[in-house]
């Protein structure tokens, strides 16, 4: 038979959340939209991150509650059954001072109007002599024990609510302390639920913080995506939007826009590239099938040979823009160049004396200085392309420069500064017409000319191939005005 | 001349022999690696021409293959590939001048007759160079025609000497550039002619027969 014992609290319920069974509203597409967008937030790193650092704090949070949990349940046991010992160790004091009457009277007297204890005396065949309930069945042996037991309002049995020390006396009578332990059972389920609860709460937190954090980095990123995007669909001039933060997404946008502003200038280099091709290849071979044509139609050409040799240095001439042009195109590609120490004092002496010849021809008074010499002078890079470099500023100074005119070469050195290298310069000045300040970037880029030499003969490529030599070796082209005429310095690093 | 044109390009080959043949040299053909390299072996020539790029084995390992063997045979190196780093890699490999597609023939020509002259008449030994009444010292650096001295510049010299070296065959302006100046690209200007001008003015004025003429299309020859 199982004792009645009184219920003490309520068990949980009746206030669990009504989940939210959202139903397929008309707005079912933004629906759609949100669930994609919602897979697309799970997919990200961030939010993989998120889930991470959330499984971790979840684990810790958990070993910290059980702890909690086990010191809080473990004590209150432990207390209960100091005090059962306590009792039981009075009951012995009883019998051995008034014998098993004295127990009898003492058992009765400690079960009386005591409902969360029980006391029971029985004798060796099992019937209760004494206390406030009666003997349990089947538990005979002496020891601790964990009895069931029956609410008397559900008639439901709560097994191993009462903890019990049975005894065994001499001639086989027994003595059973017990308390009902309904009351730290209550407790330790109030801390079961507020642990689940906090547990639970903390996930929903962590996931709720995890896909706000992977929103706002998505977003971020959207902007590059979005940039990159329309990139490709060839809307070159789109830039990644700026926040103004200064982060370190602000950081890479600048960097990306700063890549795209450099693709955006060598495509319309390119492109500036294709139609100057176009124009100056398609010109003279226009010219050349039209010569070549009119030799045909007219059998009594008076010099067969003439047309032939005109036709050839037609020929000659494209292919010398075609050799220019591929060799700017090798400069700048970057390839694998042999790299040597070159003398600049030597290598300009050389191309001075080669060119000056030509200035003598044409009276024009040709003049070198040199002021670097030796390891002032060194410099690491190619010597023909560099050679070719001060050919074509040489070549360009004479063509302009007008009879009676002047033309000078200057190599001086540049000491360090602002942390830079020693440099070596080369100066090509000439009191020509030089170029005006609003055209002295242009004329670095592929096919250009000016408007008053465009009927002079040159292809466009003499200054791009210098400069694209100059920025090979680490260098910069220079063109300033000479007051009146074009400076062009060549700095190259000393070394 | 002995001539083996290893060339895979048909076209390209017949109009080469047919040039060859006509400026009177005797002509055979390769149009891949593995019968050139064969061919090279098995006979004597004067020159060849190896194009870089051919099916079975590329132009450069041949040369290559041929200068281990011991066949110093001079080659001229033909390529599509006109890069400073390709020309220094094709003579790094043995080959003896560059020549880069597309090319004047009269310059291919010029080129393997001065490749051919200079294997018959080794330049170490010569101390002196004649052409005709020109007379000119290597070690004393002077020049005297018909007993009367010329005083050149130092550069001029060496223009000249080239011519001499040459004398009778044509020397192309590049040419010129790349054995007097080491320049290996071509000047806007045609800056060889103003030198050969003064060197006219100090060779030839004066005299009834003019040594140095140019050779229109092609270059210039000391003709004596």
């Amino acid at each position: 038979m199982l004792a009645s014992l009184k219920r003490r609290s309520q068990a949980p319920g009746g206030d669990e959340a009504a989940l939210d069974t959202a139903k397929n509203d008309p707005a079912a597409d933004r629906h759609r939209h949100a669930d994609r967008h919602l897979g697309r937030l799970l997919r990200t790193t961030t939010f993989r991150f998120a889930l991470i650092y959330l499984g971790l704090f979840v684990g810790s949070v958990l070993l910290v509650l059980w702890l909690i949990y086990w010191s809080t349940a473990g004590f209150l046991t432990g207390q209960a059954d100091t005090a059962i010992r306590e009792d039981m160790q009075a009951l012995a004091d009883r019998y051995r001072a008034g014998g098993m009457a004295g127990l009898a009277e003492a058992v009765n007297e400690r079960g009386m109007g005591n409902a969360s204890s029980i006391y029971i005396l029985s004798s060796a065949t099992g019937s209760t002599l004494a206390g406030n309930q009666f003997w349990p069945k089947g538990i005979n042996d002496a020891g601790w024990a964990n009895l069931p037991v029956k609410d008397p309002s559900t008639g439901l049995v709560r097994p191993g609510d009462v903890r019990a020390l049975i005894a065994a006396l001499p001639g086989g009578y027994r003595v059973l302390v017990g308390r009902d332990l309904g009351e730290v059972r209550v407790l330790r389920e109030r801390l079961e639920r507020v642990i689940g609860w906090s547990m639970g709460l903390t996930l929903v937190l962590g996931l709720i913080g995890g896909l706000a954090m992977s929103r706002v980095w998505l977003r971020r990123l959207d902007g590059v995506t979005r940039t990159a995007e329309a990139i490709r669909e060839g809307m070159l001039v789109s830039r990644v939007p700026l926040t103004g933060s200064g982060d370190e997404f602000d950081q890479l946008a600048h960097t990306l826009n700063a890549m795209l502003d450099r693709i955006e200038a060598l495509v319309a280099g390119i492109r500036h590239v294709s139609q100057g091709i176009a124009h100056d290849l398609r010109t003279p071979l226009t010219r050349l099938r039209t010569r070549l044509e009119l030799a045909l139609m007219h059998d009594t050409v008076e010099n067969p040979r003439e047309v032939l040799e005109a036709a050839i240095e037609e020929v000659d001439h494209l292919l010398a823009t075609f050799r220019a042009l591929l060799a700017i195109a090798e400069v700048e590609s970057g390839g694998n160049l042999p790299i040597a120490p070159v003398q600049l004092d030597q290598l300009a002496l050389n191309t001075g004396e080669l060119y000056d010849a030509v200035a003598e021809d044409q009276g024009i008074s040709f003049t070198m200085a040199v002021d670097a010499t030796g390891p002032a002078a060194m410099v690491q890079g190619n010597r023909q392309l560099l050679g070719q470099a001060l050919a074509n500023l040489l070549d360009n100074a004479l063509k302009y420069t007008p009879e009676g005119g002047r033309v000078s070469l200057t190599v001086s050195p540049v000491p360090a500064a602002n942390g830079g290298p020693a440099r070596v310069r080369v100066t090509v000045a000439d009191n020509g017409p030089g170029i005006p300040a609003e055209d002295r970037e242009r004329v670095r880029e592929r096919f250009f000319r000016l408007e008053r030499d465009q009927a002079r003969p040159g292809s466009g490529l003499g200054l791009s191939l210098v400069d694209a030599v100059a920025q090979r070796h680490g260098g910069t082209l220079v063109l300033d005005d000479n007051g009146p005429g074009l400076k062009a310095q060549l700095l190259l690093p000393a070394g | 001349m002995k001539i083996l044109v290893i060339e895979d390009d048909a076209q390209a080959a017949a109009y080469m022999l047919k040039g060859l043949k006509e400026a009177g040299h005797a002509v055979d053909h390769a149009p891949d690696g593995t019968q050139g390299l064969y061919l090279a072996g098995a006979e004597h020539y004067d020159a060849l021409v190896v194009d870089r790029m051919l099916p079975g084995r590329d132009g450069l390992s041949l040369v290559s293959l041929l200068r281990a063997a011991g066949n110093d045979t001079p080659v001229l190196v033909l390529s599509a590939l006109g890069s400073v780093e390709d020309r220094v890699t094709g003579l790094r490999a043995g080959g003896d001048d560059y020549l880069t597609k597309p090319y004047a023939f009269s310059e291919l020509l010029a080129r393997l007759e001065s490749l051919g002259r200079r294997r018959a008449a080794p330049q170490t030994q010569a101390t002196k160079l004649a052409a005709g009444d020109l007379e000119m010292d290597l070690l004393a650096r002077t020049v005297r025609r018909a007993g009367k001295t010329i005083d050149l510049l130092p550069r001029e010299f060496q223009l000249l000497e080239c011519l001499m070296r040459n004398a009778g065959s044509v020397v192309t302006r590049t040419m010129l550039l790349e054995q007097v100046w080491d320049y290996h690209f071509d000047p806007q200007t045609n800056v060889i002619d103003v030198h050969i001008a003064r060197l006219r003015q100090k060779v030839d004025k004066g005299f009834d027969q003019p040594l140095i003429q140019t050779v229109r299309g092609a270059g210039y020859c000391l003709r004596p």
